[in-house]
């Protein structure tokens, strides 16, 4: 099932959804439980069975009342508490991989308001620290580490950020693209020069300056 | 657990650099293809029985929980399956467009990673493209060269000595010394580096004799 928005071809929404969160079958499945938990004995689930679930599959689920869905130990208040105290020092990355991705199809289920304050206070705490890294930040080990905490969303934010400083600088210290005449030979351009308006400006009023009897107060 | 096998396809494509295609996992999509007709045949094996029972589906669904969970499960297996399919062929496919416009030796050097249906996309691919640059069927100009396409293609110059009537491929100009005109670029481009004409600058910028 495709949340709002979601593209079908979306790779990344694609693997997101291999996330495991955890549910409770409320309703027995036939002919498929060693498939669904590999610690089943029998051949059929048995009903109220907790166990990990693929996040793709529990929308259908959970709409037909087959699952109850829990939120993942990543989503708790453990985290919460982690992230109140400092939520850019939080390796976000080896608990879920696409921590926002995750949290935001998990919330079109459960639809639980301290999972989106909790997401909403994560992003807010790593945001500041994110951009500035990635304006600032040199290649090196401070930034290898700092790029082995973040989920896959920050990553992307992240290079977004690195890519959008060096497409400035490349423009701010670009040099004309203009055609140049010849330097030498029988039609060079000796003694030419491009200058914009406000140079010449200045080279006008050095010249008054310098006029004699003309005194500037 | 299901669908781990398609997701193996798509995670073969998301660790590839875009530059590369990994070859075509002909065995893998064969897998894939024949786990989707298990879950197709166990399917259709319950609603089998659902018939057989006479009643209709809700009712069954109430009197077989457990069927009706299994259903469900196989039917959103067979989707995952579908979808993550369609996407491995829809990013290879994404990929070979894009190769040919960024590198022609790259897309040539990727043929053997491709499946007989990708060679014969590439080649359509191809022959399509080429036919859009062609002169008489389409734009008339390799659109494959830049990938940053120039920010005007005419330029306005200025004559700085006499050169009489000059045959361009674009017309006759007769540049006399101090005239403008316009021209395109890249038959500007010879006429400034010779050093007969110059181009003018941005309206802002200003041309003088330093003195």
């Amino acid at each position: 099932m495709l949340s709002d928005g979601q593209d079908f071809y979306d790779v990344t929404a694609i693997l997101a959804g291999e996330t495991q969160v955890p549910a409770v079958v409320r309703k027995g499945v036939k002919g498929l439980g060693p498939a669904l938990d590999p610690s089943c004995a029998g051949r059929d689930l048995p009903a109220n069975t907790q166990l990990d679930l693929p996040m793709w599959l529990l929308p259908t689920m959970a709409a037909r009342t087959s699952a109850h869905v829990m939120l993942p130990r990543f989503y708790g208040e453990k985290m919460r508490r982690k992230l109140q105290a400092g939520a850019h020092c939080e390796d976000l990355r080896s608990r879920c991989l696409y921590f926002y991705d995750v949290a935001e199809a998990l919330n079109d289920i459960v639809h639980q308001p301290a999972l989106e304050q909790l997401t909403m206070m994560a992003f807010q705490g790593r945001y500041r620290e994110l951009l500035t890294k990635a304006h600032t930040a040199a290649e090196g080990p401070a930034l290898t580490k700092l790029k082995a905490k973040l989920t896959a969303e920050e990553t992307n934010l992240f290079a977004a950020g690195a890519a959008s400083m060096s497409a400035f600088e490349r423009y701010r210290y670009s040099t004309s693209t203009a055609i140049r005449g010849p330097r030498i030979g029988p039609n060079a351009q000796k003694g030419r020069l491009a200058l914009t308006r406000p140079a010449l400006q200045d080279i006008a009023n050095q010249a008054d300056s310098r006029r004699p009897g003309n005194v500037r107060k | 657990m299901f669908g781990k096998r398609a997701v193996e396809l798509i995670n073969e494509i998301a660790n590839c650099t875009p530059e590369n295609l990994p070859a075509y996992n002909d065995e893998l999509v064969r897998l894939v293809i024949e786990e989707v007709n298990e879950h197709y045949n166990q399917m259709s094996d319950l609603v089998r029985s659902m018939n057989r029972s006479g009643q209709d589906s809700a009712e069954w669904g109430m009197e077989h929980p457990e069927e009706a969970s299994a259903l469900v499960v196989h039917h959103a297996c067979i989707l995952r399956n579908k979808r993550l399919l369609m996407t491995y062929v829809k990013e290879r496919a994404e990929r070979i467009k894009s190769l040919k416009w960024s590198s022609r030796t790259a897309a040539m050097s990727i043929r053997p990673q491709l499946s007989a249906t990708e060679v014969e996309f590439q080649q359509a691919y191809d022959r399509l493209l080429t036919k859009y640059c062609r002169k008489g069927t389409g734009v008339g100009m390799d659109l494959t060269l830049d990938t940053t396409p120039p920010s005007d293609p005419e330029l306005s110059v200025r004559v700085r000595k006499d050169c009489g009537e000059v045959v361009l491929p674009s017309g006759t100009f007769f540049l006399k010394k101090n005239t403008c005109h316009i021209m395109p670029r890249e038959e500007a481009e010879g006429l400034i580096r010779d050093g007969y004409v110059e181009a003018l600058e941005h309206d802002n910028c200003l041309l003088r004799w330093d003195t």
